[in-house]
């Protein structure tokens, strides 16, 4: 039994929501454990005084990379069936300046919010309606923005295909960079924890 | 306090020298354990619509369900259906396509080496049969790259019975010339089933 389940057909679209929904329990659930539920730990990260932030997506973002590749490797998984959102350049570093200033800003990123609110935390309720409005409105005036929200179009591209490098070296190098990340960042926390 | 840092010492070097033998491990086997990622190997909708055409001996085998294969088929496929498919009854080179190329996924998944190299499967399947070759939208004006390619698929479209769209963009071509002896299988798309997207 191959995956990805759903786009292998061995699950249907009802089942797939079933999964989805365990899935995104789990995954707010861990977030509140992990104290990501909290406006003043999120954004203590952008002041280089805890990099709990830092750590946590990196340490998932490794390990689903890990996953994903060896579970292809014994062929238990076809990576290359996993939908990837395609790259518009342009609209996506747009995109990342605003998330990035949102998160500053409010204090959450949409997933936190979400987390917060779930808490009965005020501030994590005004994101997410915030959040919610954001949406109304960017789809209000899509039409109008349509030609830069599909500028600088990359299709599906990933690091391995643009550098050029084997799979297995790309996961080696990105696992490097993450463990002298995890190494800067405790150097960081330890500079900047007390002030 | 030493022991301690001696002991993470020897755990670094531990894990490190577990990630390299995996990196080793990743290198040496490209394809993955047993060939899991082995790409098999492609025939074009052209070639095979020259080899239909020219009354070429080969075994063309449909993997849809009867009812699909009645509604559509390509000219001197043999139905088969995945599920009744019998590997040990495979003998000599066989040419599979399925609807969407999943149903040809799953097989390749499941056959053993010694048939990987007898098969053959037409990239993009039933899908690409309809909108490359019955039904393609082709280039026109002074861009096309190719011009005895696109002369040659307008023949070949209307021997099958299709007709072709013409639009002013040469990248239409492209899908023509891709070098299927290093392709890997075509994305899947969904028809209207869920769209997943990131958060």
């Amino acid at each position: 039994m191959n995956g990805p389940f759903y786009d292998y057909g061995w699950i249907g679209e009802e089942a797939s929501l079933i999964f989805a929904l365990v899935i995104g329990v789990a995954f707010g659930f861990f977030l509140e454990r992990a104290g990501l539920g909290s406006a003043k730990k999120l954004s203590a990260q952008f002041y280089l005084k805890d990099m709990t932030v830092f750590k946590m997506m990196f340490t998932a973002i490794i390990t689903a990379m890990i996953g994903v590749f060896w579970l292809n490797w014994i062929g238990v998984l076809h990576a290359d069936m996993i939908y990837l959102t395609p790259t518009y350049i342009w609209p996506q570093i747009v995109g990342g300046l605003v998330f990035g200033a949102g998160f500053i800003i409010g204090g959450y990123c949409p997933g936190t919010s979400c987390v917060a609110s779930s808490t009965g935390s005020l501030d994590g309720i005004v994101n997410v309606i915030g959040l919610l409005s954001g949406i109304l409105l960017f789809g209000e005036v899509y039409p109008w923005i349509e030609p830069f929200y599909t500028a600088g179009s990359m299709g599906e591209a990933t690091f391995p295909a643009i550098l050029g490098l084997p799979e297995g070296i790309v996961v080696f190098m990105l696992l490097i960079i993450a463990l002298i990340g995890f190494k800067v960042s405790e150097q960081l926390e330890g500079r900047y924890a007390g002030k | 306090m030493r022991e301690s840092s001696t002991k993470n010492d020897k755990l670094v070097l531990a894990s490190l020298s577990f990630v390299l033998a995996g990196l080793a491990l990743a290198i040496a086997s490209p394809n993955g354990l047993n060939g899991a990622n082995r790409q098999p190997n492609f025939m074009g909708v052209i070639e095979l619509a020259e080899k239909i055409k020219n009354r070429e001996n080969l075994l063309l085998i449909d993997l849809r369900d009867a009812q699909k294969f009645e509604e559509m088929r390509i000219p001197t496929a043999k139905n088969i259906p995945f599920d009744s498919l019998d590997l040990g009854e495979l003998k000599g080179t066989t040419i599979f396509y399925s609807g969407d190329d999943l149903l040809s996924r799953k097989l390749w998944d499941s056959l053993p080496d010694s048939l990987r190299d007898q098969t053959i499967i037409l990239y993009g399947g039933m899908r690409d049969w309809y909108d490359r070759m019955l039904y393609p939208t082709l280039p026109f004006g002074d861009q096309v790259s190719d011009s005895s390619l696109l002369k040659h698929l307008h023949e070949l479209c209307e021997f099958y019975g299709g007709f072709a769209d013409f639009e002013p963009d040469s990248s239409l071509l492209n899908y023509y010339q891709l070098d299927l002896s290093t392709a890997k299988w075509p994305k899947i798309r969904m028809g209207n089933k869920l769209m997943r997207k990131g958060c």
